[in-house]
């Protein structure tokens, strides 16, 4: 049986058929057998008394009957689709492409190349007329049409897996009419799918361990040591023992043999102290894995460097100062400043940066410094009035300064404006609704930071993000090599006409857009965007649960489904009804029959 | 095709003799009652004696008391003419038993009884009117001529009971007793054919031949029923219901043919083929009276 409803001229055909077919059956009817009777004197009186129809039109009534039962058959098996739909024989296949369909089943093929092929089987099931729009679940269609079935079969042929988390069938097509929807998914990222569309699983479950975090800290109390974080999930039905492999550039290398429970995760600390820095890696050995691509993971690892901060600051509040020794990496060296003034005649080179809450220098300092609560001086930006509950109105977050900060609950109870910068070595960070700047960054010969108002007159030091500002500081001011934490798919770089490399030294192919650059990192690596002042490293890795998670699928009832199933699944709709209109009509033609009511 | 009677039945049938409710106008001498007085056993009245009466008659007794001849008067016995009507109509041929050939048994079994009695048996053939008759017969040494006439007969025409009655009885006939042996399947309807009998006085014995075929149809499904005399058709799609129905009214047509004879004082006997025949004749007749 066909797997698609034909085209309404196959349909119409069909049923003429059918209808000729029931007149030839009832006209090639046998004749009735004759039989002899002594007479047919008492054979009249009583077909007289129970013939109520004339022969001819209990002929008829027949016929009708039987017509109408095989024309619902017929049409049911056929499906000529509901309402706008009918007749217009398009299909819609939804070919999921999330990431998860990377998984090897047991026959050693990927989720999504199953997918394939039963989107395939699935249009060449359809009639040769039928138009078939292919739709992924990752947009890489960009714009999906209908096509005839050989095209989209090579559509189909040429999707790729994406890297979305967060695949979707599109809302647009519940809009087109068509006569069949088919979503082949093996439904873990994507989840249930519309309710009128058919199912198509490929799901199969699979052992996988996986990667969902990898991070790196100080240890606290100590700068100089350094630990990496690592959550291993287990998402396959057994219990599994593998091996942590956490490796860098030189011959640092640290290995651990773990085991994990079904389903569950293990968190493990390694200690990266020997490991000077730079790009890391940690991978996980396992005989039988059905997803690689969260086996291993990427981090670049910032310089074992001491970073001497000096804060310079007359009051007695040691609130800024907590907050900077906090910092990784940072020691910290607190003075007046009067004693500021003394030590850059004595010692000008005992300091990495400068801190300065609310008081600069009259002269610039020797080294970078960050400067809240600004007032005017020589090297710096003038004031330029005012300012108290300012409102702000737009935050640079491309900078590193302000990077992954938000500043929208940031109320400034007094401050001062300062002077829009005129030269392009200075950004302003902090723009107010009228155009009016708060606050500074200069990336000149010398590096500062500029805040038109202090911690004290604002809640800023009392946001989530006040301390991330610092550490942005510091490690700007510092010239810490920048580091972007992305996941696949389409990543983007804070700066336009970057140049993107990828861990193997091939360019990776960049658009360059509003500013900004972005480039499509198709697997977990470690990147390096070039276009800025500085290197940006890229670390683009899974670590997401989800993913990891293979075997949570949404349509468990049709892990068993194959293409010949799939006609099975058709929707209920108009072909049940009909085929139901046949039963009955079939039954009443049975009563009718037996009650000598039709022939 | 012969008809056979076997030897002890035909011993059985000799102690019987044919009874008829009414006298008997025949005009030799027998053994039944007649409306005529001469010189049977049965009193009967007295007249005046005329010169010429057989003086053997005299009531003595009378004329010592009144001085008078009187004449004393006896039933006389005469011969009983029984006319056998055998259909050889194409519906007796129907069927697997053969209505015709239990007919001609039936016939020769009666005609025996009436031959062994020396009354004056007559067997006539007949369909859409008289086809064949045997001339009145008397004797047992008849018997043979009578089953030569019998095995004669054929099936043919259709049935026309009114025709044959109108046509056999429009000549002088004795009266006597009617014995008609049918399927009475005549699309004029018994009745006026009965009315003619009735006009002429006749005794009457109705013997209805069915066969299980008539009775009980097999066949189902669709058919077309073909009519074995006139070869008319009929398309029925025969369900157990309609089935049933024919049944009702092939028991009503019987009991319409009973009820009309038993109305009149005639005999009916309902003579299904598949019946064993020599019960039939020894018992069933018997029963209805007309055999004795």
């Amino acid at each position: 049986m066909n797997a698609f409803p034909l085209s309404a001229l196959v349909v119409g055909g069909a049923v003429a058929a059918t209808l000729a077919a029931v007149m030839l059956l009832y006209l090639l009817r046998p004749p009735a057998r004759h039989f002899f009777v002594s007479s047919n004197l008492i054979w009249q009186k009583v077909l007289e008394a129970t013939r109520r129809v004339s022969d001819r039109w209990r002929w008829w009534l027949s016929v009708l009957i039987a017509s109408v039962a095989c024309v619902c058959i017929v049409l049911a098996v056929v499906r000529p689709g509901t309402e706008g739909a009918a007749g217009s024989g398009k299909a819609i296949i939804v070919v999921d492409n999330a990431p998860t369909m990377a998984t090897r089943t047991g026959s050693g093929a990927q989720r999504f190349e199953l997918a394939k092929d039963r989107a395939v089987d699935l249009i060449n099931d359809f009639s040769s007329a039928t138009q078939v729009m292919v739709v992924d679940t990752q947009r890489r269609l960009v714009t999906p049409a209908f096509e005839s079935r050989n095209k989209a079969i090579e559509t189909v042929l040429s999707l790729e897996l994406g890297q979305s988390f967060q695949p979707i069938v599109p809302s647009a097509i519940a809009s087109i009419p068509a006569e069949g929807r088919y979503v082949v998914t093996d439904g873990v990222l994507l989840g249930l799918p519309p309710s009128d569309f058919v199912t198509v699983s490929v799901f199969e479950a699979a052992p996988n361990l996986g990667i969902t975090a990898f991070d790196f800290q100080n240890v606290p109390g100590d700068p100089a040591q350094r630990e990496a974080f690592v959550e291993v999930f287990n998402a396959g039905s057994e219990p599994v023992t593998t091996e942590v492999v956490i490796s860098g550039l030189g011959e640092q290398r640290v290995t651990r043999k773990i085991s994990i429970e079904a389903d569950s995760f293990a968190g493990h600390t390694f200690d990266l102290s020997d490991f000077p820095g730079g790009p890391i890696r940690a991978a996980l050995t396992s005989a039988r894995d059905g997803y690689a691509d969260d086996d291993i993971a990427y981090g670049y690892l910032s310089s074992r460097r001491i970073v001497r901060v000096t804060l310079v600051t007359r009051s007695d509040s040691d609130y800024l100062a907590k907050s900077l020794s906090a910092q990784p990496r940072v020691r910290l060296n607190t003075v007046s400043p009067r004693r500021y003034m003394d030590q850059v005649v004595t010692s000008p080179n005992q300091t990495d940066i400068f801190v300065f809450d609310r008081f600069v220098p009259s002269e610039p300092p020797s080294a970078p410094a960050l400067l809240i609560g600004a007032r005017s001086v020589d090297w710096l930006p003038a004031r330029a009035g005012t300012a108290s509950f300012p409102e702000i109105a737009s935050a640079d977050t491309r900078h590193s300064v302000l990077r992954d900060i938000s500043l929208r609950d940031l109320s400034i109870e007094q401050g001062n404006y300062l002077q829009s910068p005129n030269d392009a070595s200075t950004t302003v960070l902090l723009r107010t609704s009228d155009e009016k700047v708060l606050a500074l960054a200069h990336d000149g010969a010398m590096r500062w930071v500029l805040l038109g108002f202090d911690v004290a007159s604002s809640n800023f030091g009392l946001l989530a993000g006040f301390p991330l500002f610092l550490g942005n500081s510091i490690n700007w001011l510092a010239d810490e090599p920048e580091i972007l934490r992305e996941q696949p798919g389409m990543v983007t770089v804070p700066f336009d006409d970057a140049r993107v490399y990828a861990m193997d030294g091939s360019e990776v192919p960049v658009v360059t857009v509003d500013g900004r650059s972005f480039f499509d990192a198709t697997r977990p690596g470690l990147y390096t965007a070039l276009g800025s002042d500085r290197p940006l490293r890229i670390t683009v890795n899974l670590l997401e649960r989800r993913i990891s998670n293979v075997n949570q699928t949404a349509v468990v009832d049709e892990t068993e489904a194959d293409a010949t199933d799939v006609a099975d699944q058709l929707p209920v709709g108009l072909s049940a009804l009909l085929l139901m209109l046949a039963a009955a009509l079939l039954f009443i033609e049975w009563l009718t029959y037996h009650r000598r009511i039709t022939v | 095709m012969s008809v056979e009677l076997s030897e002890e039945f035909l011993r059985q049938l000799e102690n019987l003799a044919l009874v008829t409710r009414r006298p008997v106008a025949g005009h030799l001498r027998g053994h039944h009652r007649s409306r005529r007085t001469g010189t049977g056993m049965v009193f009967t009245d007295y007249r005046p004696y005329s010169p010429g009466d057989d003086t053997r008659n005299l009531d003595w007794g009378t004329y010592m008391r009144l001085d008078r001849l009187i004449l004393r008067l006896f039933e006389e016995e005469a011969d009983l003419p029984i006319y056998i009507f055998v259909d050889v109509s194409k519906s007796m041929g129907v069927g697997g038993t053969d209505k015709l050939e239990f007919a001609r048994r039936f016939a020769a079994a009666l005609a025996y009884v009436g031959l062994i009695n020396h009354d004056r048996v007559s067997v006539i053939a007949f369909a859409d009117g008289v086809l064949s008759e045997m001339p009145a017969r008397r004797g047992k040494n008849q018997m043979w001529r009578t089953l030569h006439f019998l095995e004669k007969l054929t099936p043919q025409g259709s049935t026309s009971l009114q025709n044959a009655f109108r046509k056999f009885f429009g000549a002088k006939r004795t009266r006597g007793m009617v014995i008609v042996t049918s399927d009475f399947l005549d699309r004029a309807g018994f009745e006026p054919a009965f009315q003619v009998i009735r006009r002429f006085g006749h005794d009457v014995f109705a013997a209805h031949i069915i066969s299980p075929e008539d009775r009980e149809p097999s066949f189902g499904d669709d058919v077309v029923l073909v009519d074995s005399e006139d070869g008319s058709s009929l398309k029925a799609h025969l369900t157990p219901e309609l089935l049933d129905s024919y049944r009702k009214g092939f028991a009503k047509y019987c009991s319409e043919i009973e009820a009309f004879c038993r109305s009149h004082g005639w005999g009916y006997l309902r003579a299904d083929t598949d019946a064993p025949f020599e019960q039939l004749m020894l018992r069933a007749l018997r029963q209805e009276g007309l055999l004795r």
